[in-house]
């Protein structure tokens, strides 16, 4: 398969207001964060490492972009307005398990949360998360976590992603 | 070779930059890597984010001030925990510990402990809004020069 086409104009007016950085490079990671101030940062820090992002502000924007856009990973932000990160996940998760998220069979969700307690993660963890990054991230730790779960065969979106190696569960409580 | 001296001209006003931050208002690492991210392609990324920063920090006091006159607490703790993470990102770390306990305590209806720690919050991000500031104008000082 082919790397996906750069976001488009369409893209912007099916998910609603998106945030997109202006690289246009191989991985599609989507971050959902309610902050612009994180936002801004994340991105910027995701382009520099080589990545394509797109950002949305709450849950219910997650899952219209994952409706029609195809991505990697996603970055979840827990606590935002209208809908959580781990109500998001845990849709993403049933709308994967049955078979509806054509773009996104398999895209794994990883909590970007601002909270490093062993209850949340715990709470990730149940709702479906893959792993955790705590904010404000190190680019080199944000760049690790994400090559653990990016997929290494050459681009193929809405494929499962293999982790290269097994990575170890999220701690439990 | 102008590219060469553009970098290095970069990365000296980067580390000049650094030498400002009083660790005790900024986590070092935190602003540092703000200024990592600074590029060609966003000369002026970290005062961008300064300038949001301080923008939106002030608006937030602001409402939290009214809110609390109205003692809408649920509206309180939104608006705590979003000057938390854009704190975070700063590195204002004693704000953000500060938003984090205001939060707690609107989240137990604590009236007058959040008032106190509201006054509390506002004081902090004065001493750290006046130290941006401060490092904005060296900053741009030591550009033009």
């Amino acid at each position: 398969l082919s790397p996906p086409p750069p976001p488009s104009a369409e893209d912007d007016r099916r998910t609603g207001k998106v945030n997109r950085s202006t690289s246009m490079k191989r991985w599609r990671i989507l971050v959902a964060e309610d902050n612009y101030i994180s936002q801004k940062v994340i991105l910027k820090q995701l382009n520099k490492l080589g990545y394509c992002a797109d950002a949305v502000q709450n849950g219910v924007e997650a899952l219209a972009a994952l409706d029609t856009i195809p991505y990697h990973l996603v970055l979840m932000d827990c606590q935002m307005p209208e809908m959580d990160g781990y109500q998001a996940t845990a849709e993403i998760i049933r709308r994967q398990s049955e078979g509806a998220l054509k773009h996104n069979t398999c895209t794994p969700v990883i909590a970007f949360t601002a909270h490093a307690f062993v209850d949340d993660m715990q709470r990730c963890k149940n709702a479906g998360m893959r792993d955790y990054i705590c904010k404000p991230v190190k680019s080199e730790h944000l760049r690790d976590i994400l090559t653990r779960w990016l997929p290494h065969q050459s681009c193929t979106l809405g494929q499962p992603s293999t982790p290269s190696s097994a990575p170890p569960p999220l701690p439990s409580a | 070779e102008r590219r060469v001296f553009s970098i290095v001209q970069r990365c000296i006003s980067s580390s000049l930059l650094m030498s400002e931050v009083d660790s005790e208002l900024l986590d070092v690492s935190i602003f540092g890597q703000l200024e990592e991210l600074q590029d060609e392609t966003q000369p002026d990324f970290v005062e961008e984010v300064i300038t949001l920063y301080l923008e939106t920090s002030e608006e937030k006091l602001n409402e939290m001030e009214a809110m609390l006159e109205n003692k809408d607490l649920d509206e309180l703790t939104k608006s705590a925990h979003s000057l938390k993470g854009s704190s975070a990102n700063i590195g204002a770390v004693k704000v953000v510990k500060l938003c984090a306990d205001l939060k707690t305590l609107s989240e137990n209806e604590d009236y007058q402990g959040c008032k106190q720690c509201l006054e509390d919050t506002k004081e902090q991000f004065r001493l750290v809004k006046e130290h941006l500031q401060d490092i904005m104008k060296k900053n741009k000082e030591k550009r033009e020069s």
